[in-house]
């Protein structure tokens, strides 16, 4: 966790007890155990503890001997809970949380907030909630916020596919469109997860896979279950502006700004929109293709892209 | 024929850029030279000491009884001739760059990194990438960002790449960066109507997403006009392999070729986590690099005099390999400089040596801080006039490694 460890103040010693006290701690292989974890009745997959496995070598973690601690996974159970209890991991934690909801620059009032109530409440069974409440409700900043934070590309992808009611037919292409910026399901290699700051997703690479898989990839490769066109009311196709109109209130819920607003209107007063391919054919993948370019258009909005 | 920033603008807007003329190049801020340089990161931790092995040291025989580079015999490293009276060998897939070595076109620097006990990651490849050491209050921009901005370069062109899904740390900071990771699928799909819908809608750049889009839409023609004014010169018959160092590497020697002024590029590299079985895994890490880097100076043979490609990696490995045939984090580590400029065909640094009181926390000992390599290179390549603007605590001493 960069700029952690040194506050955290755990070294390389701590790594090493950590890795022995944690020692046993598995993945039953069920039916394909060995004698030696025969004593795991856990069925495959499910979390098992295997005592043979356990180094017992384990000495001081973060100032804390844990050798005298023999029961089962005391050990690990032990680091688990010195962390857990460390302020350096509500800070951590905390600033996550607010990053998330706040942006790259939380305001230091709310992760204050949240820390200390994590730590006044980190016995507690609802300690999420009270910290949760401690952030957003016991003060007056996410009123206050702006929506500053961009959808990443595969958010914004789900985010299409909700707003529309579109239904999609799983495609193999899903598990791995997003790879290409390691944000496809297991994509980010590292355990340090994906960065959540707008300077990453905010680049070339990243706005074109948004903008293509917006555009393309709803009705290009995956095949078609549903019509937008069904959704749409009669009185929306009486012109381009009503279109854009009912379709930014579906997917958005208020108005794009007014430039946005003309570039879509314009946009779909011209051959490709959704009016033309309604007079011109009556093939409803191609209608429907009109449709899911609209609702990708829209998706390129400011307003759409802020979440 | 030169463009200026304003004029591309301009050109862009009325997606008029496909009838820019062939051969167009970009602008350059004054005073920088038209030198290119390549910052390949090795990311994963590449083990130094199998790169560049003291293999007939008795201390590293000892310690890596079971992976170490031999000296002799079937299979032996590729000598490369001594650093403070101890020999080296190059891993044995290194036969391209061995012969790169011979023609003096590449050197190494030994017993290189940042000075730290941290072995993260994530925490020494962000020191690394921005350019700071441990300890320093961690700067926003990567060093790379701060020589181009230093030299006043860019101005809008795409003067800077990081051939990968996101710009590199090491570029952040410099506004005309941008990340390519493949030509064939930069652009915008489908009718050139998306590509202007979009640009209408993001028009005002009243916020930072509609400032990247539009940076967005216009990098995305002005590559596409240069790739195509330049078809014939992109193409390659470099022998590139079909590993993952030869993908990057081919996107960036293309857009070289296609002249949109390419100062600055970042490479990325994985696979050197190595904890278990590290003989095949490096075996496999060692050849592609090699024949990947071969490929790219052999593809950009036109280039040769202005293009010099520095390797760094976050940390080496542990000096006693583990229980699993592998190495864990450790410390110093190799870095390499191929190219123009380079004083090649000889190891750099001080070679701190592996006996038991020499070693730090158990590991080689950083003698070179990895920003000595770095700012000679910004310097001595790219007539950087401020390494105090590049690396703002760095005591300057170059190690003679370019010229």
């Amino acid at each position: 966790m960069a700029g952690q460890t040194v506050s955290a103040g755990f070294n390389d010693q701590d790594i090493i007890q950590t890795s022995r006290a944690l020692s046993g701690w598995t993945v039953s292989r069920g039916a394909l155990a060995e004698s030696r974890d025969a004593v795991s009745q856990a069925p495959a997959g499910t979390f098992t503890y295997i005592r043979a496995l356990h180094n017992n070598q384990a000495g001081s973690f973060m100032g804390v001997n844990l050798a005298p601690l023999s029961a089962d996974m005391a050990q690990g159970s032990k680091v688990i809970e010195i962390t857990a209890l460390h302020p350096a991991t509500a800070t951590f934690v905390v600033t996550k949380i607010a990053r998330r909801i706040f942006g790259d620059a939380p305001p230091k009032t709310v992760v204050a907030r949240g820390v200390d109530a994590w730590i006044a409440h980190q016995s507690a069974p609802n300690q999420i909630a009270k910290v949760l409440e401690a952030m957003l409700i016991d003060g007056p900043e996410v009123g206050n916020a702006a929506s500053v934070k961009v959808r990443r590309p595969y958010e914004h992808f789900l985010a299409i596919v909700r707003t529309t009611d579109m239904v999609l037919n799983a495609s193999p292409q899903m598990g791995t469109y997003f790879d290409s910026v390691r944000d496809g399901l297991h994509s980010w290699t590292g355990p340090n997860g994906r960065p959540d700051n707008n300077a990453y997703w905010l680049g070339t690479g990243s706005n074109l896979l948004t903008w293509n898989s917006s555009l393309q990839l709803p009705f290009g490769e995956i095949a078609l279950a549903s019509t937008l066109d069904q959704q749409t009311p009669d009185s929306a196709k009486a012109s381009p502006t009503g279109l854009v109109e009912y379709w930014v209130e579906r997917m958005i819920g208020f108005q794009v700004s007014s430039d946005a607003m003309t570039a879509l209107i314009s946009d779909q007063a011209d051959s490709q929109g959704v009016l033309a391919a309604l007079r011109k054919s009556s093939n409803a993948l191609t209608v429907e293709g009109a449709y899911r370019r609209l609702a990708g258009l829209i998706s390129t909005t400011s307003e759409f892209v802020y979440r | 024929m030169h463009l200026t920033r304003r004029s591309l603008l301009t050109a862009a807007s009325t997606s008029a850029l496909a009838t820019v003329a062939p051969g167009l190049t970009i602008a350059r801020a004054a005073g920088a030279t038209n030198n290119i340089l390549v910052a390949l990161f090795l990311r994963g931790g590449s083990d130094g000491l199998q790169l560049a092995a003291p293999a007939g040291d008795q201390n590293y025989i000892a310690a890596r009884p079971t992976i170490r580079i031999q000296s002799s015999g079937a299979n032996a490293g590729l000598g490369i001739g001594s650093l403070g009276g101890t020999d080296f060998y190059f891993h044995p897939a290194l036969t391209e760059l061995k012969a790169l070595y011979d023609a003096r076109t590449l050197a190494v620097v030994h017993a290189t990194g940042v000075v730290t006990e941290d072995r993260s990651h994530f925490t020494v490849q962000d020191f690394m990438e921005r350019g700071i050491a441990d300890g320093e209050p961690a700067l926003v921009t990567g060093w790379l960002a701060r020589h181009l901005n230093s030299m006043g370069a860019g101005a809008g062109s795409l003067d800077a790449i990081s051939t990968g899904p996101a710009i590199n740390t090491a570029l952040v900071g410099h506004a005309s960066a941008a990340a390519i990771a493949d030509t064939n699928s930069f652009s915008v799909r489908g009718a050139e109507a998306n590509s202007q819908a979009i640009r209408a809608i993001v028009a005002a750049g009243s916020n930072a997403y509609e400032q990247s889009a539009i940076r967005t839409l216009n990098d995305v023609a002005t590559v596409r006009a240069a790739l195509r004014a330049a078809n014939s010169s992109t193409s390659s018959t470099a022998e590139y392999t079909n590993g993952d160092l030869s993908a990057p590497l081919r996107t960036l020697a293309a857009l070289i070729k296609a002249n949109i002024g390419v100062a600055a590029a970042t490479v990325d590299m994985g696979g050197w986590d190595n904890h278990q079985a590290l003989v095949p895994a490096f075996q496999g890490r060692a050849t592609e690099l090699s024949r990947a880097l071969n490929a790219f100076w052999n593809d950009l043979s036109a280039f040769q005099d202005r293009l010099t490609i520095v390797t760094m990696t976050e940390f080496g490995r542990r000096f006693q390999e583990n229980a699993n045939q592998g190495t864990d984090h450790g410390s110093a580590a190799v870095m390499l400089a191929i190219g123009a400029g380079v004083t090649g065909g000889k190891i750099y640094g001080a070679w701190p040596g592996l006996a038991a009181n020499q070693l730090h926390s158990g590991d080689l000992r950083v003698t070179t801080d990895y920003r000595q390599v770095l700012a000679e290179l910004v310097v001595k390549r790219h007539a950087e006039t401020s390494v105090a603007a590049v690396f703002p605590t760095l005591k300057y001493a170059p190690l003679g490694l370019f010229s």
